[in-house]
């Protein structure tokens, strides 16, 4: 454990129900770093969350934060601040008060109470909103409110269970970068769940991909998007997904092991190249002013991106190949990474 | 064309809505028109009725036996329907939770409730005996002479006049299974994720019971209040009726509802009855609206309205 963990899960296990749903995780997240936990709903991302929080107890293994053991520590005692998916406003309580709950439950004096609520609404853009109740604010503006309601202790960790995903596309993409940017400001470890693959992206200094209770990779996201470790997490980021295909399928490369599986993102399909292998398309979506072209190879389906402008008609015959130096090799057993040699 | 489907419409809803007015102006309204008319004369079944204009009501304010009827219906009220709205919300906070022994916990609370008026009335009537019944007995445990540990004469439930009260008090109090329902209904539609928050904010079982839980259930609990304000002239009749049968001497137990019962259907003094039904009536609108002020008030206070 290095001198700035703010948090560090060490084969932390959980059976929320009696199923064991964590399988002995081991993670640190430095001080005023952002992990983003990245998977599919059921991977256990929200349980992880509550886990840390102290919402749902531990059946092994340890959490510490800022170099405490909080394992057996109730959630008010871990010093942990949380944004609900549904925000968790207090319907009667004006916005001031929905943020100094907190503080308030704590015995701070009512008048620096009331400050600090103040402060923190202004650090994420709801001063104006400070007598109004949750009943009167957009679905935005209560996220602001969560926000700020995390914001004001100045916790240990803060925990943020999919923020965004009851908010429309719009202010979506636009509260995102409002909490990169907030996160920059006020620093603070910060472990974020999401299963939207762009926002982990986006906002994560590191990225924790999940997987039935497990971590396929822990990293940042140039390196999940360079060098996914394994075929799950090859494929889980990334629209339309990265290719798969058997060594001694269609598209042959010199030196592998016929063993391994290829994989190659949409965008290093070529279309057209004489010594590529020939196929049929399938399907050609059309987003804005790109396509992805499906194309039936000798069995195999190969997802093509290509320019709208560009785009094979939907029966066409095409040759297909791929820029070999922009392939990923998996172990076709375990869909591990193998090195390219 | 239109119009005769509307007609149509129309036709179906009066034949669907009949059942529902015959009985409301037949078994509601009409009784309560010939209530109103009848406590300004005086009627006993056998000479027409008489008009007396107020007299009645004079009659009523120096009554005794009507203001000792009065002012325990007040008392009973204002002790049995806090009290009873109390014990319902304790019970359903303590048995919203899913845990071993709470299924049987939650029949037991209910339970009572379900026993016939009379039959629980009569049940009561054995509890309550000073000499051989359980609850005195109990009192006398460890206790020398018929007299209880502290050396002191239990209860004398039916004889004594405010025992006598207490007694009728005691009895409702158990009868809360539909406010408990509704409480334990109300409690667990409450979002668990405002409970996690007070948790991760270490706000103790007190803050949170008055900063998260009585504010969230308020307005079922302000609901709850109004009705049992309306039913309270109803709740003791059974009681005083069967248990202490109004007493002990003169009236301890004369509320209301058996004050008018009296005159009614054993006087039959039906002028008189229907003028103090009136009085009850109105006692109860003036409770409900000031209540419903209060609570107007606390919901202006705490919630807006949704945006």
């Amino acid at each position: 454990m290095s001198n700035d963990d703010g948090l560090l899960l060490e084969d932390l296990r959980a059976a929320p129900g009696g199923t064991e749903v964590l399988h002995g995780l081991d993670l640190s997240v430095a001080r005023d770093e952002l992990l983003v936990v990245l998977g599919p709903s059921g991977a256990g991302k929200s349980t992880l969350l509550r886990v840390i929080a102290g919402l749902e107890p531990a059946t092994g293994g340890r959490v510490s934060i800022a170099r405490r053991d909080v394992t057996h520590l109730r959630p008010g005692r871990r010093n942990v601040s949380m944004v609900f998916q549904s925000y968790a406003l207090f319907p009667h309580l004006t916005v001031a008060e929905n943020i100094a709950f907190g503080m308030i439950v704590r015995d701070t004096p009512r008048a620096e109470a009331e400050e600090r609520a103040r402060r923190a609404a202004e650090a994420v853009g709801c001063g104006h909103l400070l007598a109004r109740r949750p009943g009167q604010l957009s679905g935005g503006e209560r996220q602001r409110v969560a926000l700020a309601r995390a914001l004001v202790r100045a916790p240990d960790v803060f925990l943020l269970d999919e923020p965004l995903s009851n908010l429309d596309l719009e202010l979506r993409v636009e509260t995102r970068a409002e909490i990169k940017a907030l996160h920059g400001r006020v620093g603070g470890t910060m472990v974020y769940v999401t299963h939207d693959q762009t926002e982990a992206l986006v906002l994560g200094d590191r990225i924790a991909v999940m997987r039935d209770g497990s971590f396929e990779q822990v990293d940042t996201p140039d390196a999940i998007w360079r060098m996914p470790a394994t075929t799950f997490v090859a494929r889980f980021v990334g629209s339309p997904p990265m290719n798969l295909l058997p060594a001694e399928g269609p598209l042959r490369l010199a030196e592998v092991p016929l063993t391994a599986l290829i994989g190659f993102r949409p965008e290093v399909v070529v279309l057209g190249d004489p010594l590529g292998a020939e196929g049929t398309v399938e399907r050609v979506d059309v987003v804005g002013d790109e396509a992805h072209a499906y194309i039936q190879v000798d069995g195999h389906t190969v997802v093509a991106r290509v320019l709208a402008a560009g785009r094979p008609a939907v029966g066409a015959e095409v040759r297909v190949a791929v820029r070999w130096p922009d392939v990923h090799l998996f172990d076709a057993a375990t869909g591990r990474r193998v090195a390219v040699s | 064309m239109r119009s005769g489907h509307r007609d149509a419409d129309r036709r179906q809803l009066a034949l669907m809505l009949a059942p529902y007015l015959v009985g409301l102006v037949a078994l509601v309204l009409l009784p309560a028109g010939v209530t109103l008319a009848m406590a300004f004369a005086e009627y006993d079944l056998i000479q027409a009725p008489r008009w007396v204009g107020l007299g009645n009501f004079v009659e009523l304010t120096r009554d005794p036996a009507f203001r000792a009827a009065l002012t325990n219906s007040l008392v009973f009220a204002a002790i049995a329907v806090p009290a009873r709205l109390l014990i319902a919300l304790g019970l359903a906070l303590l048995l919203h939770r899913r845990t071993r022994v709470v299924g049987a916990a939650r029949t037991s609370a209910v339970l009572p409730t379900a026993v016939p008026e009379i039959a629980y009335g009569l049940l009561w009537l054995w509890l309550l005996n000073p000499f051989y019944g359980p609850i005195n007995q109990l009192l006398r445990l460890g206790g020398e002479n018929g007299l209880t540990v502290l050396g002191r004469t239990p209860p004398q439930w039916l004889t004594d006049p405010t025992d006598a009260q207490a007694g009728i008090i005691l009895m409702s109090l158990f009868t809360i299974g539909e406010t408990f329902i509704i409480l334990l209904a109300a409690r667990r539609a409450l979002p668990p994720e405002v409970y996690e928050l007070a948790a991760i904010e270490d706000a103790t079982g007190w803050d949170v019971f008055r900063r998260v839980t009585l504010p969230l259930m308020a307005p079922v609990l302000g609901l709850l209040l109004l009705r049992d304000t309306i039913q309270s002239f109803q709740f003791s009749f059974v009681p005083a009726l069967i248990v202490t049968e109004g007493g002990p001497p003169p009236y301890a137990t004369t509320y209301l509802s058996l004050f008018v019962y009296r005159n009614a259907f054993e006087y039959l003094r039906y002028g008189y009855a229907a003028a103090a039904t009136l009085v009850m009536l109105l006692l109860t609108v003036a409770a409900v609206g000031l209540q419903w002020r209060l609570i107007r008030r606390y919901e202006r206070h705490t919630t807006a309205e949704r945006g």
